[in-house]
C-alpha cells in the first residue's frame, strides 16, 4: 500500500489551494500523452463497438439495413424461448468447469517439475511451452487425427491398455470430453507464468521450513502455495475468460455436433450473427455474456480476499 | 470588312475543328471503367473465371473487370455492402439470394433484363426460379449442379447384383444396399452400398422425392413434417440403422479424400454426388472412370428429384458501376461464355444452350447430370431458410443417434423453425 502513496504523493503535496502546481500539471499531461495510443485505440476499437452493440442488443438488426427498435424483446426470447441458448450455455460451464481446475492443476505441476534443477531443464520447458504457441487451427486439425476412433493416437494406447475407446468427437457423451483434454494439451502456456512466480519465492522461507522439519509436501502446501496464490488466482480469473469464450475447436472440429453436445457460447453466437444475420439476437447474447464473465470475476475477487497473499500486502 | 469577316469564319472554323478533334481525344482516351468482380472459387473453377474474365476484356474496350478472389466471401460482401463499398459485381451461391434480396442488399435487375430482353427461359427453370423474391430478379444463374447415384460396377458383380440395372426406387435402393455391405468377423463394417447422410445430401432432397416440401406455396408454414418428411426420415434412420450409426462413424474414419476416397477405393459402392466431384475422379480414379463407373439418375422414392446448386452473378446494392457490371453479367451468361467457363469448371452452364451443346453435353460423364436437371428443385428463396434449415439438420441428427423418433424429431423442429418463420415474414410486412 505504501508503493500507492509514493505514486500519487508529488500531486498531492504540491497541490495548494489554488489546484495542483506546475508541475503537477506536466506530469498529468505527460501521463495522459503516454497512453494517448491506447486511450484512442480503447475507446476507438472496444469501448465504441461495446456500447454500440449494446444499442444495437436492443433492435432487431442485420447490418444490411437499419435497425429496429424493440426494447429487450431479444433479452426476452433469449431466455424464455431458446433451447439452443441454455444448450450452449451448459456445454461452455460444462467446458469451463472441467478444464480450467485441471489446466490450472495441469499448470502448477509441471511447473514443479520443471522448476528442479536438472539437465536440460530448459529444453523440456520449451517443449511444454510450445503448443501453446500452435494456432488454434493447426492444433485443432492435428487433434482430429488424434481422436480417430479408428486409427488415432488416443483409441491406440487405450487398446493397448484393453480399453476400447469411444467415438469422442462423434459421440455426444464423449465430445466435450475430448475437446477438455485437447486443451489441456495447452497447459504449457500458464506454466510459463507459475515457473516465473516460483522463481519469486524466497529461498529462506524454505530453509526456515527445513529447519523447523518439514516435509516436501508440508513445504508445499504452506510455503509454495501460499506464495504462488496470487498466480493461481491469475489463472484462474483468466482461464474462466478466455474458457467461457472457447470457438475455434468445436468451429474446427465438430461445428457444434453431435447433437448440439459442442455447441459452445461463443459459436452459437457467431452462427444467429454471421450465418442467419440475427445482429442485434447475438449482441443481446454478447452482452449476456459480458455479465456473466464480470459476475464471475467480480465474484473471484471477492473470495480472493480470503485466500490469495500478497507480499507486502499488511492486511494480515 | 470581308477581310475581317473571312477572319471570323477562318476562326470559327477553326475553332469548331478544335472542338471536334478534343471532343475525339476525350473519347479516345477515356480511361475505360474498372469494374471489380469477387468470388471464391479456386482450383480449376478459378481457372474458368478467370477465362471468363480474360475473354470479356479482350471483347471491348470500355470495362475492365478485375477478379478478385475472397474467401469468406458472404461476411465480406456483407461488411462492403453494409460500409457502402460494395464490389460491382459478384458470384455469389444462388442460394443466399433470398438473404440478401430481402435485406436490400442486392439491385432488382429486371429494368436490365426488360431493357436487352434476355430470356429467362433460356436459362434451367429452377436455376432461373431460384434468383427470383416477391417478383423480382435479383440474380442472374451462371452455372449449376446437379447430384445422380454413382455406383461401382465391379462391387455390383462381385455382389451379384447387375451392373447394367442401377437402382430405381428407394426400395430397390435398400436392397441393394443390402447385398453391398460387408463386415468383418467382429461384425465392423468394411464396405457398405448407399448412406444416405453422407455426401452433404440434406433430407430436403429426400423430402422432394416423396412429394414434400419445405414451405407451403406463400411460405408461411413449413411443412416438412408432413407425411412426406416423416417418411423421408423414417427411410433414413432404417437405412442408417441397418449399418448402425457407431458402425459408420469408424468406417468413416478411415476415409480420406483423393487417392484414398472411399468411393475409389471401394469401401463405399454407391453415393450421391454432384459434377464437381468428375475432375478429382479423372484425375486419382482413373481405372475406376475407365472401367467401373456407373452413373444413374437418384432413385426415386415417389418422384424422382435432385437439387440444383450452383452461383449466380448479381450486382450489389450501391455499386458504383452498376451498368458495367451488367455489360459483364450479360458477356458471361453468353453462349460462349457458358461453354467457356463449363469447360474449364467441369460444371453445368446455367444456359440451356450452352448446357446441351455438344462441347459440353458431349462429355458422357457430365451428361447424366445435364440430364437430370430436368427434375431439378431448388430451395425455398427465403431469408429465414438458412436458420429453418439449421433445425432441419437437427432433427436428422436427434433421429439417427436413437434421442427421438422421426416423427418426434421433425415436430420438434418444425416447431422452432415455424418460430423463426413467423418472426422473419412479420419482420418483411412491416
Amino acid at each position: 500500500m505504501t508503493r500507492e502513496i509514493d505514486c500519487t504523493s508529488p500531486g498531492k503535496a504540491d497541490s495548494g489551494r489554488r489546484g495542483l502546481s506546475r508541475n503537477a500539471v506536466r506530469e498529468a499531461r505527460d501521463f495522459y500523452l503516454c497512453i494517448l495510443p491506447w486511450l484512442v485505440g480503447f475507446s476507438g476499437l472496444t469501448l465504441g463497438p461495446m456500447l454500440v452493440s449494446f444499442y444495437y442488443s436492443l433492435c432487431e438488426y442485420n447490418i444490411l439495413q437499419p435497425p429496429t427498435w424493440v426494447g429487450l424483446a431479444n433479452y426476452v426470447s433469449i431466455f424464455t424461448d431458446d433451447p439452443l441458448f441454455w444448450t450452449a450455455l451448459y456445454n461452455t460451464a460444462y467446458y469451463t468447469f472441467f478444464s480450467v481446475p485441471l489446466g490450472v492443476a495441469g499448470s502448477l505441476a509441471l511447473a514443479l517439475l520443471l522448476n528442479q534443477a536438472v539437465r536440460g531443464v530448459r529444453v523440456f520447458r520449451t517443449i511444454f511451452y510450445m503448443p501453446s504457441i500452435m494456432p488454434a487451427v493447426a492444433s485443432s486439425i492435428l487433434w482430429i487425427w488424434l481422436f480417430n476412433p479408428q486409427y488415432g493416437l488416443v483409441n491406440r494406447a487405450l487398446s493397448l491398455v484393453g480399453i476400447k475407446g469411444p467415438l469422442w468427437l462423434a459421440d455426444p457423451v464423449w465430445s466435450k470430453p475430448a475437446l477438455i483434454l485437447m486443451g489441456l494439451w495447452g497447459v504449457g502456456g500458464g506454466t510459463v507464468i507459475f515457473l516465473a512466480g516460483l522463481q519469486g519465492v524466497p529461498r529462506h522461507l524454505y530453509e526456515a521450513a527445513v529447519v523447523d522439519g518439514a516435509t516436501t509436501w508440508q513445504q508445499f502446501l504452506h510455503v509454495t502455495l501460499p506464495m504462488l496464490s496470487p498466480t493461481v488466482f491469475f489463472s484462474f480469473v483468466m482461464g474462466i475468460i478466455g474458457s467461457f469464450q472457447v470457438f475455434t475447436q468445436s468451429y474446427v472440429m465438430t461445428q457444434g455436433g453431435p447433437l448440439n453436445s459442442t455447441l459452445f457460447y461463443v459459436l452459437y453466437l457467431y452462427r444467429v450473427a454471421f450465418e442467419f444475420f440475427q445482429m442485434g439476437y447475438a449482441s443481446a447474447l454478447a452482452w449476456i455474456l459480458f455479465v456473466i464473465l464480470v459476475t464471475f470475476t467480480g465474484l473471484q475477487l471477492r473470495l480472493s480476499r480470503r485466500w490469495v497473499y500478497y507480499e507486502g500486502d499488511l492486511r494480515r | 470588312m470581308r477581310q475581317v469577316l473571312r477572319l471570323l469564319a477562318l476562326a470559327l472554323c477553326l475553332s469548331l475543328l478544335a472542338t471536334i478533334t478534343t471532343a475525339q481525344a476525350a473519347v479516345a482516351s477515356r480511361a475505360p471503367v474498372e469494374i471489380a468482380l469477387w468470388h471464391d472459387w479456386t482450383g480449376e473453377g478459378g481457372d474458368g473465371v478467370v477465362a471468363v474474365v480474360d475473354a470479356f476484356n479482350k471483347s471491348q474496350s470500355n470495362i475492365v473487370v478485375k477478379a478478385t478472389v475472397t474467401p469468406d466471401l458472404g461476411t465480406k460482401l456483407l461488411a462492403s455492402v453494409a460500409g457502402r463499398v460494395p464490389p460491382d459485381v459478384v458470384l455469389f451461391d444462388r442460394y443466399m439470394t433470398g438473404q440478401y434480396a430481402s435485406r436490400d442488399a442486392l439491385t432488382p435487375l429486371d429494368t436490365y433484363i426488360a431493357r436487352d430482353k434476355m430470356d429467362p427461359g433460356a436459362f434451367f427453370e429452377a436455376c432461373w426460379n431460384e434468383t427470383v423474391y416477391r417478383g423480382k430478379v435479383y440474380s442472374i444463374p451462371f452455372e449449376t449442379n446437379s447430384r445422380v447415384l454413382m455406383y461401382n460396377k465391379r462391387l455390383f458383380k462381385e455382389a451379384g447384383l447387375d451392373p447394367s440395372k442401377p437402382p430405381e426406387t428407394w426400395d430397390d435402393l435398400v436392397r441393394y444396399s443390402h447385398a453391398l455391405t460387408k463386415r468383418d468377423e467382429k461384425g465392423r463394417l468394411v464396405q457398405v452400398g448407399f448412406v444416405p447422410i453422407w455426401n452433404g445430401v440434406s433430407l430436403v432432397h429426400y423430402l422432394w422425392q416423396c412429394g414434400g416440401d419445405a414451405f407451403n406455396a406463400d411460405a408461411t408454414r413449413v411443412t416438412f413434417n408432413g407425411p412426406e418428411g416423416v417418411e423421408a426420415l423414417e427411410w433414413v434412420v432404417s437405412l442408417v440403422n441397418y449399418y448402425g450409426y457407431d458402425n459408420l462413424v469408424s468406417l468413416a474414419a478411415g476415409f480420406g479424400s483423393h487417392l484414398s476416397d472411399p468411393f475409389y477405393t471401394g469401401k463405399v459402392a454407391m453415393k450421391s454426388e454432384g459434377c464437381w466431384m468428375l475432375s478429382d475422379m479423372r484425375r486419382y480414379a482413373p481405372n475406376l472412370v475407365a472401367n467401373d463407373l456407373g452413373v444413374a439418375p437418384l432413385p426415386r422414392g415417389k418422384v424422382r428429384a435432385t437439387i440444383a446448386g450452383g452461383f449466380s452473378l448479381v450486382i450489389p446494392k450501391g455499386a458504383a458501376h452498376s451498368d458495367a457490371a451488367w455489360e459483364f453479367i450479360k458477356f458471361a451468361v453468353s453462349k460462349d461464355a457458358q461453354i467457356l467457363f463449363a469447360r474449364k469448371a467441369g460444371t453445368i452452364p446455367a444456359l440451356k444452350a450452352a448446357a446441351l451443346d455438344p462441347q459440353v453435353a458431349g462429355d458422357p460423364l457430365l451428361k447424366p447430370f445435364i440430364d437430370a436437371m430436368e427434375h431439378a428443385r431448388y430451395r425455398p428463396v427465403h431469408p429465414a431458410f438458412p436458420e429453418v434449415e439449421s433445425y432441419i439438420y437437427q432433427a436428422v441428427d436427434k433421429a439417427v443417434h436413437g434421442e427421438m423418433s422421426p416423427e418426434a424429431a421433425l415436430e420438434w423442429a418444425a416447431g422452432r423453425a415455424q418460430k423463426v418463420l413467423d418472426r422473419y415474414n412479420r419482420h418483411l410486412r412491416r
